[in-house]
Protein backbone atom coordinates (compact mmCIF):
# COMPACT_ATOMS: atom_id res chain seq x y z
CA UNK A 1 0.00 0.00 0.00
CA UNK A 2 1.34 3.59 -0.51
CA UNK A 3 -0.45 6.89 0.48
CA UNK A 4 -0.75 9.64 -2.22
CA UNK A 5 -1.97 13.06 -2.24
CA UNK A 6 -2.98 15.00 -5.43
CA UNK A 7 -5.61 17.84 -6.77
CA UNK A 8 -8.34 15.91 -9.00
CA UNK A 9 -10.15 18.53 -11.10
CA UNK A 10 -9.12 21.22 -8.34
CA UNK A 11 -10.01 18.91 -5.48
CA UNK A 12 -7.44 17.29 -2.42
CA UNK A 13 -7.30 14.01 -2.33
CA UNK A 14 -5.76 11.79 -0.10
CA UNK A 15 -5.57 7.90 -0.61
CA UNK A 16 -4.34 4.61 0.52
CA UNK A 17 -3.89 2.46 -2.45
CA UNK A 18 -1.87 -0.43 -3.99
CA UNK A 19 0.99 -0.11 -5.34
CA UNK A 20 -0.06 -1.71 -8.69
CA UNK A 21 -3.47 0.45 -8.81
CA UNK A 22 -3.71 2.31 -12.65
CA UNK A 23 -4.93 5.70 -12.25
CA UNK A 24 -8.03 5.09 -14.65
CA UNK A 25 -9.21 1.75 -11.70
CA UNK A 26 -8.17 5.09 -9.36
CA UNK A 27 -10.29 7.66 -10.85
CA UNK A 28 -13.68 5.01 -11.88
CA UNK A 29 -13.17 2.80 -8.97
CA UNK A 30 -11.84 4.39 -5.88
CA UNK A 31 -13.36 7.86 -6.42
CA UNK A 32 -16.46 6.89 -8.69
CA UNK A 33 -15.49 9.52 -11.46
CA UNK A 34 -16.46 7.09 -13.82
CA UNK A 35 -16.50 9.61 -17.00
CA UNK A 36 -13.37 8.08 -17.61
CA UNK A 37 -13.85 5.21 -19.65
CA UNK A 38 -11.55 2.12 -20.45
CA UNK A 39 -11.68 0.76 -23.73
CA UNK A 40 -8.85 -0.83 -24.88
CA UNK A 41 -7.09 -1.20 -21.67
CA UNK A 42 -3.30 -0.87 -23.79
CA UNK A 43 -2.54 2.90 -24.62
CA UNK A 44 -3.94 2.66 -28.13
CA UNK A 45 -7.63 4.29 -28.26
CA UNK A 46 -7.49 6.93 -26.49
CA UNK A 47 -11.21 6.93 -24.04
CA UNK A 48 -9.18 6.99 -20.81
CA UNK A 49 -7.57 10.05 -21.87
CA UNK A 50 -7.12 12.51 -18.58
CA UNK A 51 -4.80 15.40 -18.14
CA UNK A 52 -1.82 15.42 -15.61
CA UNK A 53 -0.81 19.26 -15.16
CA UNK A 54 -2.55 19.82 -17.94
CA UNK A 55 -0.81 17.16 -20.22
CA UNK A 56 -3.15 14.46 -22.26
CA UNK A 57 -1.80 11.07 -20.88
CA UNK A 58 -4.06 7.63 -21.03
CA UNK A 59 -4.60 6.85 -17.78
CA UNK A 60 -5.21 2.79 -18.49
CA UNK A 61 -1.11 2.99 -18.92
CA UNK A 62 -0.50 5.26 -15.83
CA UNK A 63 0.25 4.08 -12.38
CA UNK A 64 -1.78 6.15 -9.72
CA UNK A 65 1.35 6.65 -7.99
CA UNK A 66 2.35 7.97 -10.59
CA UNK A 67 -0.04 11.34 -10.13
CA UNK A 68 1.00 11.40 -6.48
CA UNK A 69 1.25 15.61 -5.96
CA UNK A 70 -0.02 16.46 -9.23
CA UNK A 71 -2.91 17.78 -11.22
CA UNK A 72 -5.29 15.51 -12.42
CA UNK A 73 -8.35 16.85 -14.30
CA UNK A 74 -11.06 14.46 -15.89
CA UNK A 75 -14.03 15.12 -17.67
CA UNK A 76 -16.29 15.35 -14.62
CA UNK A 77 -13.87 18.77 -13.82
CA UNK A 78 -14.41 20.61 -16.88
CA UNK A 79 -18.13 22.12 -16.17
CA UNK A 80 -18.15 25.21 -13.98
CA UNK A 81 -20.61 26.69 -12.43
CA UNK A 82 -23.12 24.40 -13.42
CA UNK A 83 -21.94 25.21 -17.27
CA UNK A 84 -20.34 22.77 -19.87
CA UNK A 85 -17.13 23.86 -20.92
CA UNK A 86 -17.43 25.04 -24.57
CA UNK A 87 -16.14 22.20 -25.80
CA UNK A 88 -18.76 20.39 -24.20
CA UNK A 89 -21.09 22.26 -25.50
CA UNK A 90 -19.55 22.13 -28.95
CA UNK A 91 -19.77 18.40 -28.95
CA UNK A 92 -23.50 18.44 -27.76
CA UNK A 93 -24.08 21.46 -30.73
CA UNK A 94 -22.36 19.61 -33.62
CA UNK A 95 -22.97 15.88 -32.90
CA UNK A 96 -19.52 15.41 -32.15
CA UNK A 97 -20.30 11.92 -30.46
CA UNK A 98 -22.76 8.98 -30.84
CA UNK A 99 -22.62 6.06 -29.10
CA UNK A 100 -20.07 8.03 -26.10
CA UNK A 101 -17.73 5.84 -25.24
CA UNK A 102 -14.44 7.70 -26.63
CA UNK A 103 -16.12 11.10 -26.14
CA UNK A 104 -14.58 11.70 -22.80
CA UNK A 105 -11.58 10.84 -24.11
CA UNK A 106 -11.73 12.93 -27.00
CA UNK A 107 -13.10 15.98 -25.46
CA UNK A 108 -9.99 15.71 -22.67
CA UNK A 109 -7.67 15.63 -25.72
CA UNK A 110 -9.08 18.24 -27.73
CA UNK A 111 -8.91 20.32 -24.44
CA UNK A 112 -5.05 19.83 -24.13
CA UNK A 113 -4.54 20.53 -28.17
CA UNK A 114 -6.97 23.71 -27.43
CA UNK A 115 -5.14 24.72 -24.28
CA UNK A 116 -1.72 24.56 -26.30
CA UNK A 117 -3.10 25.87 -29.64
CA UNK A 118 -6.14 27.83 -29.44
CA UNK A 119 -6.46 27.90 -33.06
CA UNK A 120 -5.40 24.85 -34.72
CA UNK A 121 -6.03 24.29 -38.68
CA UNK A 122 -7.64 21.01 -39.55
CA UNK A 123 -4.67 19.09 -40.12
CA UNK A 124 -3.23 20.14 -37.01
CA UNK A 125 -6.46 18.86 -35.13
CA UNK A 126 -6.02 15.80 -37.42
CA UNK A 127 -2.27 14.81 -36.25
CA UNK A 128 -3.00 15.43 -31.87
CA UNK A 129 -6.64 13.74 -31.95
CA UNK A 130 -5.33 10.43 -33.99
CA UNK A 131 -4.65 9.00 -30.74
CA UNK A 132 -8.13 9.03 -29.77
CA UNK A 133 -10.37 6.50 -32.37
CA UNK A 134 -13.52 6.29 -32.94
CA UNK A 135 -15.81 3.73 -34.62
CA UNK A 136 -18.80 5.68 -34.80
CA UNK A 137 -18.84 9.27 -35.74
CA UNK A 138 -16.29 9.33 -38.50
CA UNK A 139 -14.46 12.09 -36.99
CA UNK A 140 -16.05 14.71 -39.43
CA UNK A 141 -18.44 15.89 -36.76
CA UNK A 142 -15.44 15.50 -33.84
CA UNK A 143 -13.13 18.11 -35.97
CA UNK A 144 -16.45 20.53 -36.49
CA UNK A 145 -16.66 20.47 -32.74
CA UNK A 146 -13.27 21.03 -31.66
CA UNK A 147 -13.49 23.77 -34.70
CA UNK A 148 -16.43 25.40 -33.49
CA UNK A 149 -15.32 25.44 -29.40
CA UNK A 150 -12.00 26.94 -30.82
CA UNK A 151 -14.09 29.77 -33.01
CA UNK A 152 -16.35 30.07 -30.03
CA UNK A 153 -19.26 29.51 -32.40
CA UNK A 154 -21.12 27.09 -29.91
CA UNK A 155 -24.62 27.71 -31.23
CA UNK A 156 -26.21 27.85 -28.06
CA UNK B 1 -46.31 -21.90 -17.75
CA UNK B 2 -50.13 -21.84 -19.46
CA UNK B 3 -49.01 -18.27 -21.42
CA UNK B 4 -50.23 -18.34 -25.16
CA UNK B 5 -47.32 -17.46 -27.28
CA UNK B 6 -49.09 -14.48 -28.64
CA UNK B 7 -48.72 -13.26 -25.18
CA UNK B 8 -45.20 -13.24 -24.84
CA UNK B 9 -42.73 -10.88 -26.45
CA UNK B 10 -38.87 -10.34 -25.79
CA UNK B 11 -38.00 -6.70 -24.36
CA UNK B 12 -34.04 -5.82 -23.56
CA UNK B 13 -33.39 -9.62 -23.55
CA UNK B 14 -35.97 -10.89 -21.11
CA UNK B 15 -39.45 -12.55 -22.39
CA UNK B 16 -42.30 -10.77 -20.83
CA UNK B 17 -45.84 -12.00 -20.66
CA UNK B 18 -48.05 -9.31 -21.24
CA UNK B 19 -50.18 -8.50 -24.34
CA UNK B 20 -49.36 -5.49 -26.44
CA UNK B 21 -52.36 -2.95 -25.07
CA UNK B 22 -55.02 -2.71 -27.74
CA UNK B 23 -55.51 0.67 -29.06
CA UNK B 24 -57.96 2.49 -26.39
CA UNK B 25 -56.98 -0.09 -23.89
CA UNK B 26 -54.90 0.65 -20.40
CA UNK B 27 -52.37 3.25 -19.85
CA UNK B 28 -49.93 2.79 -22.93
CA UNK B 29 -49.38 5.76 -24.63
CA UNK B 30 -48.60 5.36 -28.59
CA UNK B 31 -46.25 7.71 -30.38
CA UNK B 32 -45.96 8.21 -33.82
CA UNK B 33 -48.36 5.30 -33.97
CA UNK B 34 -50.18 4.59 -37.77
CA UNK B 35 -52.64 6.39 -38.65
CA UNK B 36 -49.93 9.28 -39.09
CA UNK B 37 -50.89 12.24 -37.18
CA UNK B 38 -52.87 14.98 -39.54
CA UNK B 39 -50.38 17.72 -41.21
CA UNK B 40 -50.12 20.59 -38.87
CA UNK B 41 -50.42 18.25 -35.83
CA UNK B 42 -46.84 17.32 -35.76
CA UNK B 43 -45.92 14.12 -33.71
CA UNK B 44 -48.71 13.26 -31.28
CA UNK B 45 -49.52 10.81 -28.53
CA UNK B 46 -52.77 9.15 -27.58
CA UNK B 47 -53.85 7.76 -24.43
CA UNK B 48 -56.77 6.40 -23.48
CA UNK B 49 -59.24 8.41 -25.05
CA UNK B 50 -57.25 11.74 -25.13
CA UNK B 51 -54.73 12.84 -27.05
CA UNK B 52 -52.10 15.42 -26.94
CA UNK B 53 -48.57 17.10 -29.46
CA UNK B 54 -45.75 15.62 -28.22
CA UNK B 55 -45.27 19.72 -27.67
CA UNK B 56 -48.10 20.11 -24.96
CA UNK B 57 -47.22 16.66 -23.88
CA UNK B 58 -43.50 17.97 -22.82
CA UNK B 59 -45.10 21.27 -21.55
CA UNK B 60 -47.43 19.67 -19.35
CA UNK B 61 -44.55 17.22 -18.02
CA UNK B 62 -42.66 20.45 -17.13
CA UNK B 63 -44.91 21.80 -15.54
CA UNK B 64 -45.80 18.54 -13.56
CA UNK B 65 -42.21 18.10 -12.89
CA UNK B 66 -42.75 14.60 -13.49
CA UNK B 67 -39.51 15.04 -16.94
CA UNK B 68 -38.20 13.47 -18.31
CA UNK B 69 -41.01 10.59 -19.54
CA UNK B 70 -40.48 7.62 -21.26
CA UNK B 71 -43.17 5.28 -22.95
CA UNK B 72 -43.32 2.64 -24.87
CA UNK B 73 -44.83 2.98 -28.41
CA UNK B 74 -45.25 0.77 -31.51
CA UNK B 75 -45.48 0.79 -35.15
CA UNK B 76 -46.31 -1.41 -38.26
CA UNK B 77 -45.46 -0.15 -41.17
CA UNK B 78 -48.79 -0.47 -43.54
CA UNK B 79 -47.32 -1.72 -46.49
CA UNK B 80 -44.29 -2.61 -48.24
CA UNK B 81 -42.37 0.43 -49.84
CA UNK B 82 -40.65 -0.40 -53.39
CA UNK B 83 -37.23 0.97 -52.10
CA UNK B 84 -36.23 1.10 -48.44
CA UNK B 85 -33.51 2.49 -49.01
CA UNK B 86 -31.07 2.98 -51.60
CA UNK B 87 -27.20 4.62 -51.63
CA UNK B 88 -24.66 5.16 -54.73
CA UNK B 89 -20.90 5.65 -53.53
CA UNK B 90 -18.08 7.16 -55.75
CA UNK B 91 -14.34 6.85 -54.22
CA UNK B 92 -11.34 8.29 -55.81
CA UNK B 93 -8.23 7.05 -54.44
CA UNK B 94 -4.43 7.29 -55.28
CA UNK B 95 -2.39 4.51 -55.37
CA UNK B 96 1.42 4.19 -55.77
CA UNK B 97 2.64 2.23 -58.61
CA UNK B 98 5.87 1.46 -56.52
CA UNK B 99 4.44 0.46 -52.90
CA UNK B 100 0.76 0.01 -53.49
CA UNK B 101 -0.05 2.31 -51.47
CA UNK B 102 -3.43 3.24 -51.48
CA UNK B 103 -4.78 6.45 -50.72
CA UNK B 104 -8.65 7.50 -50.40
CA UNK B 105 -8.59 11.23 -51.30
CA UNK B 106 -12.02 11.82 -51.81
CA UNK B 107 -15.91 9.82 -51.32
CA UNK B 108 -18.97 11.08 -52.29
CA UNK B 109 -21.96 9.04 -50.70
CA UNK B 110 -25.18 9.65 -52.24
CA UNK B 111 -28.39 8.69 -50.12
CA UNK B 112 -32.37 7.83 -51.10
CA UNK B 113 -33.21 9.06 -47.89
CA UNK B 114 -37.37 9.06 -46.56
CA UNK B 115 -38.18 12.34 -44.62
CA UNK B 116 -35.04 12.83 -42.18
CA UNK B 117 -36.37 13.61 -38.91
CA UNK B 118 -32.78 14.31 -36.98
CA UNK B 119 -30.58 15.99 -39.87
CA UNK B 120 -27.65 16.25 -37.01
CA UNK B 121 -27.96 12.29 -35.94
CA UNK B 122 -28.67 11.31 -39.96
CA UNK B 123 -25.97 12.65 -41.03
CA UNK B 124 -23.83 11.55 -38.79
CA UNK B 125 -24.75 7.60 -39.39
CA UNK B 126 -23.60 8.51 -42.88
CA UNK B 127 -20.38 9.92 -41.87
CA UNK B 128 -19.84 6.97 -39.67
CA UNK B 129 -20.67 4.02 -41.79
CA UNK B 130 -18.24 5.75 -44.53
CA UNK B 131 -15.80 5.40 -41.87
CA UNK B 132 -16.68 1.61 -41.01
CA UNK B 133 -16.73 1.31 -44.94
CA UNK B 134 -12.82 2.99 -45.60
CA UNK B 135 -11.89 0.59 -42.76
CA UNK B 136 -12.96 -2.51 -43.74
CA UNK B 137 -11.99 -1.46 -47.64
CA UNK B 138 -8.81 -0.65 -46.19
CA UNK B 139 -7.14 -1.39 -42.85
CA UNK B 140 -9.30 -3.65 -40.64
CA UNK B 141 -8.46 -7.02 -41.33
CA UNK B 142 -9.41 -9.46 -38.23
CA UNK B 143 -6.90 -12.83 -38.70
CA UNK B 144 -8.41 -15.78 -37.41
CA UNK B 145 -5.82 -19.13 -37.02
CA UNK B 146 -7.21 -22.46 -36.20
CA UNK B 147 -10.39 -20.90 -34.69
CA UNK B 148 -8.21 -18.31 -32.69
CA UNK B 149 -7.88 -14.46 -33.10
CA UNK B 150 -4.63 -13.50 -33.41
CA UNK B 151 -4.87 -9.91 -33.48
CA UNK B 152 -7.20 -9.39 -30.33
CA UNK B 153 -6.23 -5.50 -29.64
CA UNK B 154 -6.44 -2.16 -31.32
CA UNK B 155 -2.62 -2.24 -31.72
CA UNK B 156 -3.25 -4.99 -34.09
CA UNK B 157 -6.42 -4.59 -35.45
CA UNK B 158 -6.31 -1.08 -37.56
CA UNK B 159 -8.92 1.03 -36.75
CA UNK B 160 -8.91 4.32 -39.49
CA UNK B 161 -7.90 7.32 -37.54
CA UNK B 162 -8.86 10.75 -37.74
CA UNK B 163 -5.62 11.35 -39.99
CA UNK B 164 -7.10 8.48 -42.39
CA UNK B 165 -10.60 10.22 -43.47
CA UNK B 166 -10.68 11.61 -46.82
CA UNK B 167 -13.35 14.45 -48.37
CA UNK B 168 -16.09 13.65 -47.81
CA UNK B 169 -19.32 14.83 -50.23
CA UNK B 170 -22.67 13.76 -48.73
CA UNK B 171 -25.73 14.00 -51.36
CA UNK B 172 -29.04 13.21 -50.18
CA UNK B 173 -32.02 12.67 -52.08
CA UNK B 174 -35.02 13.08 -50.38
CA UNK B 175 -38.03 10.73 -52.08
CA UNK B 176 -40.14 9.99 -48.80
CA UNK B 177 -42.52 6.96 -49.00
CA UNK B 178 -40.39 5.37 -46.63
CA UNK B 179 -41.97 2.39 -44.42
CA UNK B 180 -40.99 3.78 -41.20
CA UNK B 181 -43.18 6.73 -39.03
CA UNK B 182 -43.01 9.85 -40.54
CA UNK B 183 -42.22 8.20 -44.02
CA UNK B 184 -38.96 7.50 -43.13
CA UNK B 185 -36.20 5.11 -44.20
CA UNK B 186 -33.03 3.72 -42.61
CA UNK B 187 -30.00 5.05 -42.85
CA UNK B 188 -27.70 3.35 -40.08
CA UNK B 189 -24.92 1.33 -42.12
CA UNK B 190 -26.31 2.05 -45.35
CA UNK B 191 -23.11 3.95 -45.66
CA UNK B 192 -20.75 1.37 -44.98
CA UNK B 193 -21.83 -1.07 -47.41
CA UNK B 194 -21.19 0.05 -51.32
CA UNK B 195 -17.69 1.47 -49.98
CA UNK B 196 -15.02 -1.51 -50.13
CA UNK B 197 -16.32 -2.45 -53.48
CA UNK B 198 -15.95 1.13 -54.77
CA UNK B 199 -12.56 1.96 -53.41
CA UNK B 200 -11.35 -1.66 -54.98
CA UNK B 201 -12.98 -0.27 -58.34
CA UNK B 202 -11.37 2.73 -58.14
CA UNK B 203 -7.67 1.08 -57.51
CA UNK B 204 -8.42 -1.39 -60.74
CA UNK B 205 -9.42 2.05 -62.53
CA UNK B 206 -6.15 3.51 -61.35
CA UNK B 207 -3.83 0.45 -61.93
CA UNK B 208 -5.18 -2.24 -63.53
CA UNK B 209 -5.41 -5.02 -61.06
CA UNK B 210 -8.39 -6.10 -59.51
CA UNK B 211 -8.87 -6.61 -55.57
CA UNK B 212 -10.80 -9.50 -54.53
CA UNK B 213 -10.26 -9.65 -50.39
CA UNK B 214 -10.21 -7.23 -48.26
CA UNK B 215 -8.45 -5.06 -46.80
CA UNK B 216 -6.77 -3.79 -49.97
CA UNK B 217 -3.56 -3.25 -47.87
CA UNK B 218 -0.82 -1.89 -49.95
CA UNK B 219 1.00 -5.60 -49.73
CA UNK B 220 -1.84 -7.03 -51.61
CA UNK B 221 -1.66 -3.58 -54.30
CA UNK B 222 2.22 -4.53 -54.14
CA UNK B 223 1.76 -8.42 -55.11
CA UNK B 224 -0.93 -7.58 -57.34
CA UNK B 225 0.95 -5.35 -59.64
CA UNK B 226 4.00 -7.58 -59.47
CA UNK B 227 1.59 -10.34 -61.12
CA UNK B 228 0.57 -7.92 -63.33
CA UNK B 229 4.14 -7.67 -64.22
CA UNK B 230 5.09 -10.49 -64.64
CA UNK B 231 2.01 -12.07 -66.76
CA UNK B 232 3.02 -8.83 -69.23
CA UNK B 233 6.73 -9.87 -69.89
Amino acid sequence: MKSIALRINGEEIQREIPDNRLLLDFLRNDLDLTGSKEGCSIGVCGACTVLLDGQAISSCLALATFANGHDVTTIEGLAEDGRLHPLQEAFIDYGGFQCGICTSGQIMAAKSLLDSNPHPSEDEIKAWMMGNLCRCTGYYKIIESIQAAAEGTVRR
Amino acid sequence: MKVEPDQVRMENGTFIHSPLPQSGEGPGVRAGSSPLPQSGEGPGVRAGGSSLTLLELMARARELEEAPISRTGSYAPSGHAEVTSFAAQIAEVEVDPETGQVKLRKVVSAHDVGMIINPLTHQGQIEGGVLQGIGQGLTERLIVEDGQVTNANLGDYKLPTMADIPELATVLIETKHGPAPYEGKAIGELSNVALPAAIANAVYDAVGVRLTELPITAERVHAALRAKQRNAR
